[in-house]
């Protein structure tokens, strides 16, 4: 009983892990006004078409499992523009390394038409307030947000779910249907978030 | 007697199936809990805070929990193999560990067939309890996702719901099977056990059976070594008897010739040099006192002509039967058979054997004397033939006299028996009795077939050398 005890335990701890969501911001009220100060690289207009931006930090294994359901699901509903922010540390030593990491490689492959844009310490997550990777943001023709959050049920999770529906029905529609955001799995892309 | 010994050897045979499956489950438990270990290092080895990293929750969900899933199972298969309790606790620690496999591995979908894998594992003990035992940890690790965790397990309530429907029923649908091929493990144990008493008892009475007939072979080899003992010595007993008889007739005949020389030389003598004296009566009487020592001197004669037979050993060499008979046989005849219109008639099979000639010779000689002597035809007919049988030869002669009646076919034998008169036949009566001899002499045996009326043929075998 006492070992039984223990495995649950355990097993609760680690499904708590697993399926406790990262931090995310709330929905912007409007397209984030101080991007200026930014790296040219870095800069975003406010978006006149059909836009979806992905924040991704390139190492976390979590996120491999976002990176293959927004290919699976940009190949059946693409979108006029994709921006793949990828987190890399300002201090890093090989930011190619950080750049061209395998999740990146993948959404390239199979989205060449796709923009990558190196998120020197996450700054560009912290500005739209996406602090963990994996987080999907999409923008209607008019530059208003229509959906906000993660589209895996569960830390690498590749099952179908709600927050893949409603991406799916976001960028199909270019509707907001979202209710509540959806949940976000994956590592934090700014230091002193909590997940 | 044989039900409980039935279930004894069902009971046996179920509980080494137990130690086995518990055996096999230890080391799967510990490549298991290895191989959750190596797919989280592999699949998701680090977790970052922004440039940071540290070691994955997975990989320390998969070393701490896959151990601790893994570890009192393996104790209990140490310490109580075969347990009920033992493999209940095993059925638990192996769905914990599906459950961490697809767990470390994000929920992929290959990770689920761990579980289907897992419950075809646990039938393995043809315990249907332990497999619902493994079914409910699955049930209730998907009831834990959708009470502590329904956000992300379920979302929008009424769609969801059906994915921890749908898993339960692949889960029921496979017990239903496995159960099934659980039951018919156990009957066919239980058959084979009932076969194996029924094949112990069968050997169990063959082998008393074999100890019977042994025994009773025993018996009578011995009762045969007995009688064949009895036999060999009857056999040597009657060997010296008949020697004796033979050296006792050889001497009581050569004895008995000297005086019965000199009866018949003295009664000569009276005869030649007394005879003027004598009265015819006189005369007469001295006649037949010489013709009755004649014939006594005729009977020692054979007497010692049979008993020599016995004590010189046969002559072999090779005897071309035809040329035997046509050059020393039948010129002893010549004469008589002008006279008595006598026709001898030989076969066209008569072979060339190793054979006494001289007592051969005294075999033909005699059996064709008989048929002349005995015959009452105006023609006397005798047919001489042979066949090759296996391991000797087998000869006949044929005639066509009177015939012989049944009863006195072993008295012909005999020596000094004769059939009819001695008046109308001469002969002291061995003759048949030296042809028996001589032909048991080379192996074989003499026997006749006659019809009185028609004629008589005597058979005889002479062995092949």
């Amino acid at each position: 009983m006492i070992w039984l005890a223990v495995c649950l335990a355990g097993a609760y701890a680690a499904m708590n892990y697993d399926f406790k969501p990262g931090r995310l911001a709330a929905p912007l009220a409007s397209w984030p006004a101080d991007l200026s100060g930014l790296d040219s690289a870095m800069q975003l207009e406010r978006p006149q078409k059909l836009t979806v931006i992905a924040f991704l930090h390139p190492r976390c294994a979590c996120s491999n499992a976002t990176v293959k359901q927004l290919v699976k699901t940009l190949e059946v509903h693409p979108v006029p523009e994709i921006i793949v922010s990828v987190y890399t540390p300002l201090d890093a030593a090989d930011k190619a390394a950080w750049e061209q990491s395998d999740s990146v490689k993948r959404v390239l492959e199979k989205l060449p038409a796709a923009r990558v844009i190196a998120d020197r310490d996450g700054v560009l997550a912290s500005r739209f307030g996406a602090f963990t990777s994996g987080t999907l943001l999409v923008y209607d023709s008019k530059g208003e947000e229509i959906f906000r959050g993660g589209i895996t049920d569960r830390r690498g999770g590749e099952e179908d779910n709600t927050g893949l529906r409603q991406f799916a029905q976001a960028i199909s529609k270019e509707v907001r249907v979202q209710t509540e955001m959806s949940p976000v799995f994956g590592c934090l892309l700014v230091a002193g978030g909590s997940s | 007697m044989s039900t409980s010994r039935s279930e004894t050897i069902f009971r046996s045979d179920l509980a080494k199936i137990e130690v086995r499956t518990d055996r096999m489950f230890l080391w799967l438990l510990i490549a298991q809990w290895i191989g959750a270990v190596l797919v989280a290092l592999i699949w998701s080895p680090r977790t970052w805070i922004a440039s940071r990293w540290s070691i994955h929750q997975h990989v320390i969900a998969a070393t701490v929990l896959g151990g601790l899933f893994a570890v009192y199972p393996i104790l209990l298969i140490l310490k109580q193999p075969g347990s009920r309790y033992t493999r209940h606790m095993v059925a638990i620690g192996q769905m914990l560990q599906s459950a961490l496999l697809v767990h470390v591995s994000g929920g992929r979908i290959e990770t689920h067939f761990h579980v289907f894998g897992s419950l075809a594992l646990i039938s393995f003990y043809r315990d249907w309890r332990v497999l619902i035992t493994a079914s409910v940890v699955v049930a209730l690790d998907h009831l834990a996702l959708a009470f502590w965790f329904p956000l992300a397990a379920f979302g929008v309530p009424v769609v969801s719901l059906w994915r921890p429907i749908e898993h339960a029923f692949w889960v029921v649908f496979e017990d239903i099977f496995l159960i099934m091929s659980c039951n018919y493990g156990i009957r066919d144990l239980r058959t084979i056990a009932e076969r194996q008493v029924k094949v112990e008892d069968m050997a169990h009475t063959l082998q008393r059976t074999n100890e019977t007939l042994e025994d009773k072979v025993r018996e009578r080899t011995e009762e045969l070594r007995g009688v064949n003992e009895s036999l060999k010595a009857y056999a040597q007993q009657k060997e010296a008897i008949n020697k004796e008889l033979d050296d006792f007739t050889y001497i009581v005949s050569h004895d008995l010739k000297e005086p019965l020389r000199s009866i018949d030389a003295f009664s000569k003598f009276v005869v030649d040099d007394y005879g003027g004296q004598l009265s015819q009566e006189g005369k007469d009487m001295l006649s037949r006192v010489r013709a009755n020592v004649q014939r006594a001197q005729q009977l020692i004669e054979d007497l010692l002509r049979v008993s020599r037979l016995s004590r010189e050993a046969n002559q072999l060499c090779d005897v071309s039967i035809r040329q035997l008979i046509e050059e020393e046989v039948k010129p002893r005849f010549e004469y008589i058979m002008k006279e008595k219109n006598v026709e001898i008639m030989l076969g066209k099979e008569l072979p060339t054997l190793k054979a006494d000639k001289t007592r051969l010779a005294e075999v033909f000689a005699n059996l064709i004397s008989n048929a002349i002597k005995y015959g009452n035809k105006p023609s006397c007919r005798i047919e001489i033939g042979c066949e090759q049988e296996n391991g000797h030869y087998h000869f006949s002669v044929r005639d066509n006299g009177p015939g012989i009646e049944p009863k006195y076919f072993e008295k012909i034998f005999q020596i000094f028996q004769r059939l009819g008169r001695q008046e109308d036949h001469e002969g002291t009566g061995v003759g048949l009795t030296i042809v028996k001899k001589v032909v048991e002499m080379h192996n074989g045996r003499i026997w006749l077939e006659s019809e009185l009326g028609q004629g008589t043929t005597f058979h005889f075998t002479i062995q092949r050398v």
